[in-house]
């Protein structure tokens, strides 16, 4: 208790700090406005039960690391490309005897393994692992910053363009086929979108975390909510809240990045059960 | 080979299913069907489990496409669909009233009596509850062709003969096509123009009192048929 009672008294002062601080005041924004984009996208997730998505493209996208290493384009940028890639080849990958998710749970392991033993193996000194699956702040750049924002607010317009039949998707995929949504074209759309919005925010969440970063303010907006919109807003602003609140605790506890803002997640999660429906 | 109603001209008729196959797992769910959907008409397909009721349904509606043969459409069909009972996911917040905003219709008439519904979850809702509402909603949608797969599962007794009256009005007033899988022979049979007895291939097809007395309807439903003269509300 007196931790937390502690915390908060400081809390007011940290930001103030902060707040002249250009650094971190630019991070800051940036992490509170891709916590923001976890809103839309975290509830996609949860609506068309994608987590399992989430988690091999992120696993993977340490595999762009390593080609990142032997391209001069910026890493952001290769892992726009190859997560849509990626997304785009599973989207349309079918075996038979083998339901899509557990496909997908074989291939996400098997790509995290990969990664690492590639990177590993490549003596690649510039990469380290802390970074890559938990996040890195300090890892940010200038570019990444253009990259982040320019980037989200593409697929912020690319979501609100295909809410409607998202929504008649989700209810019941042959009724929304039946009234003309195009849904194995849609659902391509969402896994693109999907690593889209990995990749831009990997460098604040870390591969591991990010799926993460994305289900956890969405679920916690489930229970207050009564109309999809309601949702998406709830857990925009909950994304952002613990995106800032992650920040604050990173750069001046020196927690890691990442698990920080889940932490901040959870904690609103435990709130929202206390609420009775 | 052709079943049920005289040949009519094209422009009467919403689906031609030619030499239709649909295999599933190297499995024959359905063996070449030759069928012909009349506009306005209320067809009811019957059949035991498995017989390929709902696949039929799915390859009209385009949800699933033959193995083998042509299924062909009348240009510019509308159509309306009440799926066969599902449950809607706990994690998707959707008011009955947010659900019917999805059309951009107007909620003029409300012949199922959903108003006290409205501000109720979809998830919340009872079977019968979410059957009034999705039949509701592919009425606003004035449909050419409504097709409902068991719309009655898990409505009592006085309600899917309610439903029926009510489907059977808004057939007549909107001159619609009607085609409907169901279970509740005593309650369709009467007012369909045409019956479908479906076995993976057609047993029979034709008009309701024709149907009740041919031999592959017998053997299939024999001892199906009872009537009920009570209700247990």
């Amino acid at each position: 208790m007196i931790p937390i009672l502690i915390f908060l008294a400081l809390t007011p002062t940290i930001t103030t700090i902060a707040m002249f601080d250009p650094f971190f005041l630019k991070i800051f924004f940036v992490a509170i406005f891709l916590g923001f984009l976890a809103g839309p996208f975290g509830t996609v997730v949860v609506w068309q039960r994608m987590a399992l998505m989430g988690d091999m493209l992120s696993h993977s996208a340490i595999l762009a690391l390593v080609l990142a290493h032997f391209s001069s384009l910026p890493l952001l940028v290769i892992y726009l490309i190859f997560s849509s890639i990626l997304g785009l080849i599973f989207h349309y990958l079918r075996f038979q005897k083998y339901h899509p998710e557990q496909l997908m749970m074989v291939l996400s392991y098997a790509a995290l393994s990969i990664g690492i033993i590639c990177v590993s193996k490549l003596q690649l000194q510039t990469i380290k692992f802390n970074q890559i699956l938990f996040g890195d702040l300090l890892s940010i750049s200038g570019e990444d910053i253009f990259w982040m924002i320019g980037g989200g607010i593409f697929l912020l317009a690319n979501f609100i363009a295909i809410w409607k039949p998202l929504l008649l998707m989700t209810f019941h995929e042959e009724l929304a086929r039946v009234e003309g949504v195009p849904v194995g074209f849609l659902k391509g759309i969402l896994t693109v979108l999907l690593g889209g919005v990995i990749a831009l925010s990997i460098k604040i969440a870390g591969a591991l975390l990010i799926v993460g970063l994305l289900i956890v303010p969405s679920l916690s907006a489930v229970r207050l909510s009564r109309t999809p919109e309601g949702m998406v807003i709830r857990s925009s602003i909950f994304g952002a809240i613990s995106a800032a609140g992650g920040c604050i605790c990173s750069f001046y506890f020196d927690w890691p990045i990442g698990p920080a803002i889940i932490c901040v997640s959870f904690g609103i999660f435990c709130l929202t059960l206390l609420r009775k429906n | 080979m052709s079943f049920g109603a005289s040949r009519v001209q094209t422009e009467t008729i919403d689906f031609s299913l030619k030499n239709v196959s649909y295999q599933k797992f190297g499995k024959t769910i359905l063996d070449n069907l030759n069928l012909d959907f009349n506009s306005r008409e209320i067809v009811t397909i019957i059949g035991p489990n498995g017989a390929g009721k709902s696949t039929l349904v799915k390859l009209l509606l385009g949800i699933k496409q033959p193995t083998s043969g042509v299924i062909e459409r009348r240009a510019h069909l509308k159509l309306g669909y009440v799926p066969q009972k599902f449950v809607v996911d706990q994690s998707f917040p959707m008011t009955v009233e947010r659900f019917l905003k999805t059309l951009s219709k107007p909620f003029v008439q409300d012949i199922f009596n959903i108003e006290p519904l409205m501000k109720s979850q979809i998830f919340s809702l009872s079977g019968g509850e979410l059957q009034r509402v999705l039949m509701t909603r592919a009425f606003l949608q004035e449909p050419d062709v409504l097709v409902l797969d068991e719309p009655t599962q898990g409505v009592d007794i006085m309600g899917q003969k309610i439903l029926y009256e009510k489907l059977i009005s808004f057939q007549e007033t909107s001159k619609c096509s009607v085609i409907l899988v169901s279970h509740d022979l005593h309650l369709v049979f009467a007012k369909s123009h045409r019956v479908i007895c479906l076995n993976g291939h057609i047993c029979c097809a034709g008009h309701p009192d024709d149907v009740q007395h041919h031999d592959s309807y017998l053997d299939l439903f024999g001892s199906y048929t009872h009537h009920h003269d009570h209700s247990h509300v």
